[in-house]
């Protein structure tokens, strides 16, 4: 830690003029970091403590992967632990960006340190919004990542007017810009076939919200955040009386008067005896595909998916309403 | 769902029985439910058994309309 503004906290200083004063500046190497992130930041985050400080401004870190997930771990760390709010810079490749997006705000820059200073001014200017706590812009306005908030606001024409104008301007040839930007889907290489179903063990896995009586998981009726893992084995069928049903998406009457039209464990079964598939896994997988963001999803998916490798499964049937 | 599935990049895609009920419907009777079942998870190790490139709907052509029931009302 060095005491006032050294390297790029001059143009922290810079752009805060009379608004402010830089303290100290806390520096480290990308590898110390990210070797030993929880080390480090502590060490960090009590150097800061010492100082007292209004608002930390880290980075900006630009295109730099390592530096950005130090900043955006630093960043999360002190508004968590010291209730300091804190502001960061990233260009919107860096992967600090998709991972603390949500907690901190991370203004937009471009990929290098050549134009420092236009693009601290507007680190500093977030920051000493958030220190006297104003208002804060949506992020198209402010020029941070959206942080996955929704906020209600009141606008003057209503939904029907608003979209027919969009429509002229895009028949016009004009562009436009939607009001509900789409998640774009990452594609995902399909894995190769395999090559004999008949020995390979084969999973279950659903979105339709199966679960025991009583959801021992708390899996949300909508949203999810969470699945459950639930044990098939010995069974030739699921008994409805042990099952339910907290999908929030339609209308569950039917698989909950027979879960099967969910869970295809009966046929799996007879499949599995006449050797039609090698094993059918023990474990069925189950969570609600409804309002799940793609974060989430993806998450569970990964999870789900190393715990499967794990126990050796090559294939899945992910039964989806 | 499946222009969902294919959109969203879902790689092996077997067309099932309606939203409400994709593994079976109620409207048949238990043995023919059973049997329509049984031929959308055989597909869908068919499915599994078989190379893709790319988002592939697997034709379920043995699902008749009768089979197939009400798509009822779902949220995505």
């Amino acid at each position: 830690m060095v005491t006032g503004a050294v390297g790029s906290a001059r143009a922290v200083q810079q752009a805060l003029d009379a608004a402010g004063t830089v303290v100290a500046t806390v520096l480290c190497g990308d590898n110390y970091i990210a070797e030993q992130p929880e080390t480090a930041v502590a060490a960090l985050l009590s150097l800061i403590a010492a100082q007292g400080p209004d608002l930390v401004v880290a980075g900006p870190a630009f295109q730099a992967g390592r530096y950005g997930v130090a900043c955006g771990a630093l960043c999360a760390a002190v508004q968590a632990q010291l209730q300091v709010p804190t502001v960061t810079g990233m260009h919107e490749e860096n992967p600090g960006v998709d991972l603390y997006r949500r907690q901190v705000y991370i203004v937009q820059t471009g990929s290098e340190a050549t134009r420092m200073l236009d693009e601290v001014r507007r680190l500093v200017a977030l920051g000493l919004k958030l220190v006297r706590r104003e208002a804060i812009g949506t992020p198209a306005v402010e020029g941070y990542f959206a942080r996955g908030i929704t906020h209600n606001v009141l606008v003057e024409r209503n939904a029907a007017e608003r979209a027919t104008a969009m429509l002229l301007e895009k028949l016009a040839g004009r562009s436009v810009l939607s009001e509900v930007p789409l998640p774009t889907f990452p594609q995902v290489p399909a894995p190769p076939s395999i090559k004999e179903v008949r020995r390979a063990t084969i999973a279950l896995v659903t979105d339709g919200g199966l679960v025991p009586q009583g959801n021992p998981d708390g899996i949300e009726a909508m949203a999810a955040t969470r699945y459950g893992a639930y044990s098939i084995e010995g069974l030739e069928q699921l008994d409805p009386a042990q099952y339910d049903n907290v999908h929030r998406g339609y209308d569950t009457t039917y698989v909950k008067q027979d879960p099967h039209r969910l869970v295809p464990v009966d046929v799996a079964r007879e499949l599995e005896r006449e050797g039609a598939m090698g094993k059918l896994h023990e474990m069925v997988y189950s969570t609600t595909g409804v309002a799940t963001t793609l974060a989430h999803s993806q998450r569970m998916g990964r999870e789900i998916a190393a715990r499967l490798k794990a126990a050796g499964v090559e294939g899945v049937i992910l039964t989806s309403t | 769902m499946t222009p969902v599935a294919v959109m969203v990049g879902a790689n092996r895609i077997v067309p099932a029985a309606g939203i409400i009920h994709p593994l079976g419907n109620a409207e048949l009777s238990p043995e023919e439910e059973k049997a329509l079942r049984r031929r959308i998870v055989e597909k869908a190790l068919q499915a599994l058994q078989t190379d893709v490139a790319q988002p592939t709907v697997f034709a379920a052509p043995s699902i008749t309309e009768a089979e197939r029931g009400g798509e009822g009302q779902a949220r995505p």
